[in-house]
């Protein structure tokens, strides 16, 4: 069985509590998914024995040991140690139908933690050790239960009657625990490749993709958020929530947006030899309002109707996010403002007036770097002071979870239409997916269909500005660090005192210094990679596909684009990319102007 | 020193190196309301924010909340963030506002509870943040951007280095959350009297009496209110509501940051700070 999530040096498959003493690992040097099918599999005695083997061999396919950790946690019920501890909280109450009380449950709080650990030879670290990552997010039931508790509720005999008679009353709050102890024996798994498909929930039950994600907002928000995600959750499993969306999305929005074989950008590409990649071009900029954006937009301006809320809050940076969001707002009668940085009203001043034009309001904002952090920053202001009336339509992948969810969701529309566009094209799968990451909601919604195709290669393509060597980039996943921005947990451009440092990049929309945590993790993962390339060399892609294909794209997507550059020489005859033309560069035109002398 | 002589007066409710709790419980005891302001550290620069603080344990403040300057403070209102964006601009580092706690604290009577937003914590690292913050000689920790489901892993390391984590509990928290919030919250219970940011606000919610008794029916931990509290009269009314402490952050960040000159400030934010102290003496 190999299951869990497979990040980094070896994934826990949970459950295996060896008996046996001492040390197994199973190295093969085969494709197959379980250790049970492998073609050859060698036993070696002790993990140094496996040192010398892992360098000869791609595959280590189980390893036990005990458990052991340099600082273990402490656990909430009992006062043990562990390297993971669970806690499930949940309120307990009655409700009267006739004269029968039934019983119900409500979750409060599911909480994950997890502290570096590994698997070691002998007792207590001795010996060799491996470490293990990502084991909070592994199948299998090696946690053992250590603690389950009832506290009654502490209603006065007044809200007791009440309740009675209203017909509800509260019980009390169940909390349990699990924990991984120190010193306990069991076996973990690394499956081939990078094996994310065997990963069962991205994010876990407490938001996170790895270590990334999670919610780390003012408490204030935590209601709305869980509300949210209920919400989320119901509409997904209402055929008329998905009916309604489908039909929008084609009638309103015109999805699908075609698949184009751009021939003269790949005769671009073509070496000496005539040999070279297939360039194929997913036409989002083909979408009502210009670009991807409003695939989200759309089904959240639905699930805000379901949640019966009347005003909606979004930030936006390139204005794409803020005119889409406009937009579903006007059709669907919600009162809409949308926060903006100053600097960036002036680059793209019309899309200012095209959201004004929607009748939304737009709020400059004048405080920090004045740009898209700032908006939100803002943005997420207002949902804390109006959170009661108020949804936020958060734009990206990025965000406090549910946000990186619903968006990647909603933008998944894009890889599934892809999935069966190449099929009818090709009667095959992408071999390089291409996409341009700022918060990275268009690149989620191009691969998050085939992150489970190992075949299919990911890559993002950052902005690196003036360049990677100086200090106006917004390139987060090439040169940020693990922190913490607007809600999340994710890679961030920070000084070392972890102040956010002001990004730059030509495009408004890539001019951001977080990144969506479910990019930090499939980097980390290994599953997909990121680039990137500068201002200039994204004005060059800009021009080139407006000559070669008569498509003039957006600064963002042109991004993506100018890493064909770096990626064609690279890739094999009749490679097939994909790249993501994720909008249009209309909005652009006005900024260009500036920078082209023509 | 002031600080010094005016301590000995305040004897019993106050020792010197007494942590947050011990001093929460004294005036509890004594039902007395504590008050507790909060300042941004070096706005308008770093001596005043010392000899702000020496004012503000002389006039009786019970415990003091310094803000650490952030770049993006999401849960403050507009005059928190122009006093970390003054802050900021003079170069301030997490190093500085550390000096300046190890400075002042050993001098006042009244524990010193450090406000941080998670990220500079993150990147200094939690063990080793905790470490030096009680080093310095602060108190507790309240890191406004955790809500209680990321507060455990910041609560086991606190504690292990002696640091208080006071949590925050707001009007849209339901019942059975809040006790979670109470149960694991140490110093004193933080009940955010609005939904909405950091700020100066016209009249407190009449539903702020309700979720003050509340909250005293789930603890037995002291309950002090912040967030929109910056005149007398509502100290006073809150006091009057069963508050067991009032935190003013706001007016008193405006006065002292936004006179014409620091003396100007330490004054006119003396003169509100005592008016405060005044209003919710029993």
């Amino acid at each position: 069985m190999l299951t869990g999530t497979a990040l980094g040096v070896l994934t826990w498959g949970g459950g295996a509590s060896c008996l046996f003493g001492g040390f197994l690992a199973v190295v093969a040097a085969s494709k197959s998914r379980a250790a049970q099918d492998l073609g050859s599999v060698r036993e070696v005695e002790s993990l140094s024995d496996l040192k010398e083997l892992a360098s000869l061999v791609p595959l280590l396919v189980a390893v036990s040991g005990r458990v052991w950790c340099a600082r273990p946690l402490t656990c909430e019920l009992s006062a043990g140690e562990a390297a993971i501890v669970e806690v499930q909280e949940e309120k307990r109450t009655e409700r009267r139908f006739g004269a029968v009380w039934v019983g119900e449950t409500t979750p409060l709080r599911a909480s994950v933690r997890e502290t570096e650990w590994c698997l070691a030879e002998g007792e207590g670290g001795a010996g060799a050790q491996v470490p293990v990552l990502g084991g909070a997010g592994a199948r299998g039931d090696a946690l053992q239960p250590t603690g389950d508790v009832f506290l009654p509720a502490q209603e006065g005999a007044l809200g007791a009657l009440v309740g009675e008679l209203a017909g509800h009353r509260a019980l009390g709050t169940r909390v349990r625990e699990a924990a991984l102890a120190p010193g306990t024996q069991l076996a973990a798994h690394k499956p081939e490749e990078v094996g994310i498909h065997d990963t069962p929930l991205r994010p876990d039950a407490s938001g996170r993709y790895g270590k990334f994600g999670g919610k780390y907002v003012p408490e204030t928000l935590i209601v709305a958020l869980t509300e949210l995600e209920q919400a989320y959750k119901e509409a997904l499993a209402d055929p008329t929530f998905i009916a309604e969306l489908d039909h929008l999305l084609k009638t309103y929005v015109g999805r699908p947006s075609p698949l184009y074989h751009a021939e003269r950008l790949s005769e671009h590409y073509r070496r000496p030899d005539g040999s070279g990649p297939e360039i194929w071009l997913k036409r989002e900029d083909l979408n009502h309002t210009g670009a991807h954006k409003i695939n989200n937009s759309l089904g959240q301006a639905l699930l805000c109707q379901r949640m019966g809320k009347k005003r909606v809050i979004a930030e936006t940076g390139a204005g794409q996010h803020g005119v889409a969001t406009a937009t579903v707002c006007a059709r669907a009668g919600l009162q809409c403002v949308v926060y903006m940085g100053t600097k960036d009203m002036e680059r793209q001043s019309l899309n200012v007036f095209r959201m004004r034009l929607l009748g939304a309001e737009v709020r400059p904002v004048a405080s920090g770097t004045c740009t898209l952090k700032d908006a939100t920053s803002e943005a997420l202001r207002d949902w804390v002071t109006n959170v009661e009336g108020s949804h936020y339509i958060l734009g990206s992948v990025a965000g406090p979870h549910p946000f990186p969810q619903i968006v990647r969701d909603f933008q998944a529309v894009i890889g599934r239409e892809l999935r069966g566009q190449a099929a009818e094209a090709w009667g095959g799968l992408p071999d390089v997916l291409l996409a341009c990451v700022g918060g990275g909601s268009n690149a989620m919604g191009l691969f998050h269909e085939f992150v489970g195709d190992a075949s299919v290669r990911l890559v993002g393509v950052e902005a690196a500005g003036h360049g990677l060597a100086t200090d106006k980039h917004a390139a987060t996943l090439t040169l940020g660090r693990v922190g913490v921005l607007h809600g999340s947990m994710s890679y961030v451009i920070q000084d070392p005192d972890g102040q956010i440092v002001d990004p730059h990049s030509i495009s408004a929309g890539l001019d951001y210094p977080g990144v969506g945590p479910e990019h930090a993790y499939l980097r980390d993962a290994g599953r997909a990679e990121y680039g990137s390339v500068t201002d200039a060399q994204a004005l060059e892609a800009f021009q080139l596909l407006s000559r070669l294909e008569g498509i003039i794209p957006a600064l963002e997507s042109s991004h993506a684009l100018a890493y064909l550059d770096t990626l064609c020489p690279t890739l094999a005859h009749g490679t097939r990319v994909v790249v993501n033309c994720s909008g249009r560069g209309d909005k652009d035109v006005q900024q260009v102007i500036q920078h082209l002398d023509l | 020193m002031v600080a010094s002589a005016e301590s000995a007066a305040l004897e019993g409710a106050q020792a010197r190196g007494a942590s947050i709790t011990d001093t929460m419980q004294a005036l509890k005891r004594e039902g007395r309301v504590a008050f507790i302001p909060f300042l941004v550290a070096c706005d308008p620069d770093r001596d005043t924010t010392v000899e702000a603080i020496r004012r503000l344990d002389a006039l009786g403040a019970s415990v003091i909340e310094l803000g650490v300057p952030y770049c993006d403070p999401v849960a403050d209102g507009p005059v928190i963030q122009a006093a970390a964006t003054r802050g900021l601009a003079h170069g301030t580092t997490l190093d500085d506002v550390l000096g300046l706690v190890a400075e002042v604290a050993p001098t006042i009577k009244a524990p010193i509870l450090l406000f941080v937003y998670f990220n500079p914590i993150l990147t200094r690292g939690l063990e080793k943040f905790c470490a030096q913050a009680i080093a310095a000689g602060a108190k507790g920790l309240l890191v406004p951007d955790i809500p209680l489901e990321e507060a455990s892993a910041v609560a086991d390391v606190a504690a292990a280095h002696g640091l208080e984590l006071v949590l925050l509990t707001t009007p849209t928290t339901p019942p059975e959350r809040m006790q979670a919030i109470a149960r694991r919250s140490s110093g004193f219970v933080y009940l955010v009297s609005i939904t909405g940011v950091t700020g100066v606000k016209e009249a407190m919610e009449a539903r702020v009496e309700g979720l003050i008794a509340e909250l005293q029916r789930q603890t037995d931990k002291p309950v002090a209110v912040g967030f929109g509290v910056s005149r007398p009269d509502q100290a006073r009314q809150l006091a009057g509501w069963g508050a067991e402490g009032v935190i003013v952050g706001s007016a008193l960040v405006r006065a002292l940051g936004e006179a014409a000159s620091p003396a100007e400030g330490l004054d006119a934010m003396a003169e509100l700070a005592a008016s405060l102290v005044q209003a919710i003496q029993k």
